[in-house]
C-alpha cells in the first residue's frame, strides 16, 4: 500500500529537536531579531542565529514567536512602530474554541 | 482483522515526540497506545479504501444537491454562511483532506458513522508515528498509509491554484492542534510553498482594506485554519467573511461544513437508500420503531462523540455528556463497533485531495468513541509485493 518508505520531516524535526535540546519547547533559532520583553521598545534588527534563550519571547516586526514557534501579536497591545496595525482588530475568531482546548475531531 | 498485544518500544515517548507527536499522553494516560496493534488482510484494506473513495464521491454529490436544492435549513446552516458555501463551491476552492469514521469488523462492509470533512485531527499519528512504529517493529512490513506522500502531492497540485505561495496556518493554543498544523506546514513546504503559523485569535481584520491580515499586518490570501466553520460564522469576524470572499482562500473551504454536519447523513441515505456503506439515517426519530430498532441520536454539530445517545432494546442505554445539540439531532441506525478483548476500534479512513490515502484506528472501552479514545497502530499481514 505504501508507495514510498521514506518520510522526510524538516519543520517537524527542527521543532522536535529544539524541544528536546532544552527539555521544553523552544522557537526555532534562526530569527531575524528580538526584543527584551522587559523593554520591548528596544528591538534588535540584525540577523540573529544561534541559541535563543527559552525565557525570551522572540519579537520580530511587531510580533514574536512564542515558545512553540508560532507567531503571536505582542501581548499588551499594538506595536508602536507597526502603525498600520492600529486599524486592525483582532480576536474576532477563536472565542468558541477558547474554552474547549482544541478542535479534537 | 485482529488485535495483538505486546510491550511497547523502549523510549516510545521520545520516539513519537521526535516525529511530531507531542500529544502522546493525556492526563497521564497514553493516547498513543503501542502496547497493541491491529492487523488487516490486503482484501480488508481494499474494502476500506474502496468504501472511502465511494463515500467521498457520494458526499460531494450530496453537497452539490444541498446547494442546488437549498436544503440548508435541514443542516441548521445559518443564513450568513450560505453565500460563503456557494461562493467556495462555485470557485472550486482548494480542499486538502477529510477523514471518514467507519464501523468495521473485518467482515462485510465498512459502515460510515460520520465524515470529519472540515477539521479532522489524529493526522500526525496516522501519517507519521504509526509508519515509523511499523518500520521499527516490523521492518519491511506494510500499512494502509501513504498519507505523507499524498499530502505533499496534493499541495503540489494545489499550488498553481492558490492565490499566494505563502500559506498561513491557524490553530488554537492546543498541543494537538499545533502538532497537526506543524506537520501540515511541513508537507506544504516540501511542496515548495512558504508557510506561516499563527493563532486563530491573532487573525486580524483590516476594516479599511476589507481584508484579513496576519500578525505583521500582511494580507492573508490563503489560509489553512484548524477551526470549524460552524464556529467561525457565528463569531465576531464571521460578518466579515462575505466581504473578503474572493480575495482569500480558506482551507478547508466553506462548503465542507455541509459534510462535517451530521445533517448530511439523512440526505446521503435518502439519495442512496440501501447503500452497503451507509447506515439508515433520518431527521425524524420515529422513523425507527421504538422498542424494536437500535439507533443513535447525534447532534448536528457535535465533536468527540459529545451528546450522543444510543437507543437500543438489547443494550443498556448509553449517552455521552457535552454542550452540543441545540441545533438539532439526526438519528442513525446503530452499528455497534466490533469488540476485541473489550476494546472497540473505529476506523478513521483518510481522503487526501480526492483520493483515499490511509487509515488510523482509535479504540475505546465504551460504545461511544470519545475524547478518551486511544490511537493504536496497524499493519497489513501478507501484503502483495508491489510491482
Amino acid at each position: 500500500m505504501k508507495k514510498s518508505t521514506a518520510i522526510r520531516l524538516t519543520l517537524v524535526s527542527s521543532l522536535a529537536l529544539g524541544a528536546a535540546s532544552c527539555g521544553e519547547d523552544r522557537p526555532r533559532q534562526t530569527l531575524r531579531g528580538y526584543c527584551d520583553p522587559n523593554n520591548p521598545e528596544v528591538c534588535e534588527e540584525r540577523p540573529r542565529t544561534g541559541y535563543v534563550p527559552m525565557y525570551y519571547p522572540i519579537f520580530w516586526g511587531g510580533h514574536y514567536y512564542d515558545n512553540r514557534g508560532v507567531a503571536r501579536t505582542r501581548p499588551g497591545g499594538p506595536v508602536a512602530r507597526n502603525a498600520p496595525a492600529a486599524r486592525v482588530s483582532r480576536g474576532g475568531f477563536g472565542r468558541t474554541g477558547s474554552g474547549r482546548g482544541g478542535v479534537h475531531s | 482483522m485482529q488485535r495483538h498485544t505486546h510491550p511497547p518500544r523502549d523510549g516510545w515517548e521520545k520516539k513519537v515526540e521526535d516525529v511530531g507527536l507531542r500529544h502522546h499522553t493525556a492526563g497521564g494516560v497514553p493516547y498513543w497506545h503501542e502496547e497493541a496493534h491491529y492487523t488487516f488482510t490486503l482484501e480488508q484494506v481494499y474494502r476500506i479504501e474502496n468504501a472511502t473513495r465511494e463515500l467521498h464521491r457520494l458526499c460531494v454529490e450530496a453537497a452539490e444537491a444541498v446547494i442546488r436544492e437549498k436544503r440548508y435549513a435541514e443542516l441548521a446552516i445559518p443564513p450568513q454562511a450560505v453565500p460563503l458555501i456557494e461562493q467556495s463551491w462555485e470557485a472550486d476552492a482548494p480542499s486538502l483532506y477529510g477523514r471518514f469514521d467507519f464501523s468495521y469488523d473485518g467482515a462485510g462492509e465498512p459502515r460510515m458513522l460520520e465524515y470529519n470533512a472540515d477539521t479532522p485531527t489524529s493526522l500526525v499519528e496516522a501519517a507519521v508515528a504509526q509508519w515509523f512504529w511499523l518500520e521499527e517493529r516490523f521492518p519491511g512490513g506494510d500499512q494502509f498509509n501513504r498519507l505523507h506522500e499524498a499530502l505533499v502531492e496534493t499541495w503540489t497540485e494545489l499550488k498553481p491554484h492558490l492565490l499566494d505561495e505563502t500559506v498561513h496556518f491557524a490553530a488554537m493554543d492546543d498541543v494537538e492542534d499545533e502538532s497537526t498544523i506543524t506537520y501540515l506546514r511541513d508537507t506544504a513546504q516540501q511542496a515548495g510553498l512558504r508557510t506561516l503559523a499563527l493563532r486563530v485569535e491573532d487573525i486580524g481584520w483590516d476594516a479599511a482594506g476589507g481584508r484579513f491580515v496576519d500578525v505583521d499586518g500582511a494580507e492573508i490570501r490563503c489560509i489553512f485554519k484548524l477551526y470549524p466553520w460552524e464556529w467561525m460564522v457565528h463569531e465576531e469576524f464571521g460578518s466579515h467573511l462575505a466581504r473578503a470572499a474572493g480575495s482569500i482562500q480558506w482551507m478547508e473551504p466553506a462548503w465542507k461544513m455541509l459534510l462535517s454536519n451530521k445533517g448530511i447523513l439523512p440526505i446521503l441515505w435518502e439519495r442512496n437508500p440501501g447503500h452497503p456503506n451507509l447506515l439508515p439515517a433520518y431527521r425524524d426519530e420515529f422513523m425507527f420503531r421504538q422498542g424494536v430498532d437500535a439507533y443513535v441520536a447525534k447532534p448536528l454539530l457535535s465533536r468527540e462523540g459529545a451528546n450522543v445517545r444510543i437507543v437500543s432494546p438489547w443494550h443498556e442505554p448509553a449517552a455521552s455528556g457535552g454542550d452540543y445539540g441545540e441545533e438539532g439531532f439526526v438519528y442513525q441506525e446503530y452499528a455497534p463497533l466490533p469488540e476485541f478483548d473489550g476494546h472497540r476500534p473505529v476506523i478513521g479512513s483518510w481522503i487526501i485531495g480526492q483520493e483515499p490515502a490511509g487509515m488510523g484506528i482509535r479504540e475505546s472501552i465504551g460504545p461511544i468513541t470519545d475524547n478518551l479514545s486511544r490511537f493504536v497502530p496497524h499493519r497489513i499481514v501478507n501484503p502483495l509485493r508491489e510491482r
